[in-house]
């Protein structure tokens, strides 16, 4: 026996005690289902395993009345009753998954969404997919199903609704393409997707559920262009540095910039002048040679085209090329673009000494005596560095002997040729002036001329400073 | 005139006849008829059991459920009858 009401709830009753008496769509009406009178006010009537119930095919909420009935003279009269209200649980979806045929941030592009139905729709069913935060669908664009039965259209920018016109049968694969999503604008994970499915046009008629784990993970854009350009090309020499850019994105609201100087630029007293947007909340965050600006994005900037003007930078000490600067752009929760290669610095004037002295202890013409030399360096020096002392041809060096007087602990000499002598810095030196002694320079050999010596310094792997 | 704590009929088939009498003194003036009375609202039963409990799966078979209705009215073998209705 089986009642099956028109809603889809089905009561059948085999084993228990009573028989049956009455039976319609939707109740069903049992006799002698006790053994003895009850008076109450805790008999209890148990009708042992004696029902099988089919819920119904959405978690629509449905009811169970209770009412026992004292029959006489073929009347039934009422005498208690009870109403049990009963919320089913939902179906979960299964085997969700998510393909974008690009994940960087901003591109419109197309998604694939594919899950496993874990009840059966019909007819008149319908199937909702709600995008999340930071992803948009293109209005008017179109999507479509794999399934013949279940169509798609694009309700708004976060939800396609999907009608069934036919039966799709519990455990189907739906795989809906959607040919134009937004992607979010900085890197994330976003909520999740979710999907319902519905019975019918009602609400509360929901099948099957996926409200987690069917994200999307956003990845950044490769800044277009970059240049740095010093505004002294001179070793070490304190300046401004412009940096013109174009990005591939625009700066969310909240974002910021940084960027990584090169560990051969550093910092005087660094300063902001001037930004191709207003920076006037900016604020600069430096450490070490990373430097962030923030603060100064209240509204996306969308002009790609931005530019930067640092002052007092200080130029790497070598010609060197410098590792490349870094550069990224943030938005309030994630990176947008980068750049991490191909920009590099390299100097091409080296510094000039603020000052340097040559006194030789002997000023007769051809004799052979001690110099002294000071040099005031304009480069901060470092173990290793070096520089090469020329002078005159008529001079000489015999058999050179160096040694520091000030400004440096450690010094070694080697001869490169009788004119030119090479001066290695055995330790840092402690001040910017440097005095040494060189014995063994002949003097020149006409008296009263004016002689020229010449020092160029270079780093311990041998570039000019 | 006002009788307290009477108990109702137990189920909702009229009270036929109600006879009351009128005494004077002790003694029996009048015996009356003719009155009846019908409830008009079922009692709730003591509690329930219930076939299925909420929470349960869409679509899905539940076998051999178990209906405990603990009445608080009187329920009489020859007589009682029981019920059960869905709705949607």
């Amino acid at each position: 026996m089986k009642i099956v009401s028109s809603a889809g709830v089905s009561i059948s009753y085999i084993l228990g005690t009573g028989t049956i008496v009455a039976q319609n769509s939707t109740s069903l009406t049992l006799s002698g289902v006790t053994t003895s009178d009850y008076t109450g006010p805790t008999s209890k009537i148990s009708i042992i395993s004696g029902f099988t119930i089919i819920t119904p095919p959405s978690s629509r909420p449905f009811t169970f009345t209770y009412t026992t009935y004292n029959v006489s003279g073929g009347i039934s009269y009422g005498i208690e009753s009870t109403t049990v209200t009963i919320h089913c649980s939902t179906g979960t979806i299964s085997t969700a998954s998510l393909t974008a045929n690009s994940y960087a941030v901003n591109a419109v592009t197309k998604y694939v969404i594919s899950f496993n139905t874990a009840n059966g729709l019909i007819a008149g069913s319908y199937i909702g997919i709600t995008f999340p935060a930071y992803t948009a669908i293109t209005l008017a664009s179109t999507c479509l199903c794999s399934n013949g039965v279940v169509g798609c259209t694009v309700s708004s920018t976060s939800f396609a609704n999907l009608t069934v016109s036919g039966a799709v049968v519990a455990g189907t694969t739906l795989t809906i393409t959607f040919n134009s999503v937004t992607n979010p604008n900085q890197v994330m994970t976003t909520a999740s997707f979710t999907i319902y499915t519905y019975y019918d046009s009602g609400l509360d008629s929901i099948v099957d559920t996926l409200t987690s784990g069917l994200t999307l993970t956003s990845i950044p854009n490769q800044i277009v262009s970059m240049t740095v350009t010093p505004a002294s090309m001179i070793t070490y020499a304190l300046t401004s540095y412009t940096i013109d850019c174009t990005l591939a994105d625009p700066i969310p609201t909240g974002g910021n910039i940084a960027i990584t100087f090169p560990t051969a630029v550093t910092f005087g007293s660094l300063s902001l002048t001037s930004t191709s947007f207003t920076n006037t909340t900016c604020t600069l965050t430096i450490l070490s040679n990373l430097v962030t600006i923030s603060s100064c994005f209240t509204s996306s900037v969308t002009n790609l085209t931005i530019t930067l003007v640092f002052a007092n930078i200080y130029n790497p000490p070598s010609f060197q090329t410098t590792n490349s600067f870094l550069m990224y752009t943030y938005g309030a929760l994630g990176e947008v673009d980068y750049l991490t290669s191909g920009v590099t610095l390299t100097m091409t004037i080296p510094a000039t000494s603020s000052a340097f002295t040559v006194t030789p202890l002997s000023q007769t013409v051809h004799s052979t005596t001690q110099y002294t030399l000071s040099i005031t360096t304009t480069v901060p020096h470092t173990t290793g560095n070096y520089f090469t002392l020329s002078i005159p041809s008529s001079m000489a060096f015999s058999g050179p002997v160096c040694s520091p007087v000030s400004g440096i602990a450690s010094i070694t000499c080697l001869l490169s040729n009788s004119t030119s002598l090479v001066v290695t810095f055995g330790s840092t030196p402690t001040a910017s002036t440097i005095v040494i002694a060189v014995t063994s320079i002949r003097n020149y050999d006409i008296s009263s001329t004016a002689v020229s010596f010449q020092l160029f310094f270079f780093s311990t792997n041998s570039y000019i400073m | 005139m006002n009788i307290g704590l009477i108990r109702n009929f137990w189920s909702l088939s009229a009270y036929t006849p109600i006879t009351y009498q009128l005494l004077l003194n002790g003694l029996i003036t009048q015996n009356c008829t003719g009155i009846s009375l019908t409830e008009t609202t079922l009692n709730i039963p003591t509690s329930v059991t219930t076939i299925l409990a909420s929470n349960t799966n869409i679509s899905t078979i539940y076998t051999a459920r178990t209906l405990q209705f603990y009445v608080k009215n009187p329920y009489l073998m020859s007589s009682g009858q029981f019920q059960v209705r869905n709705q949607l």
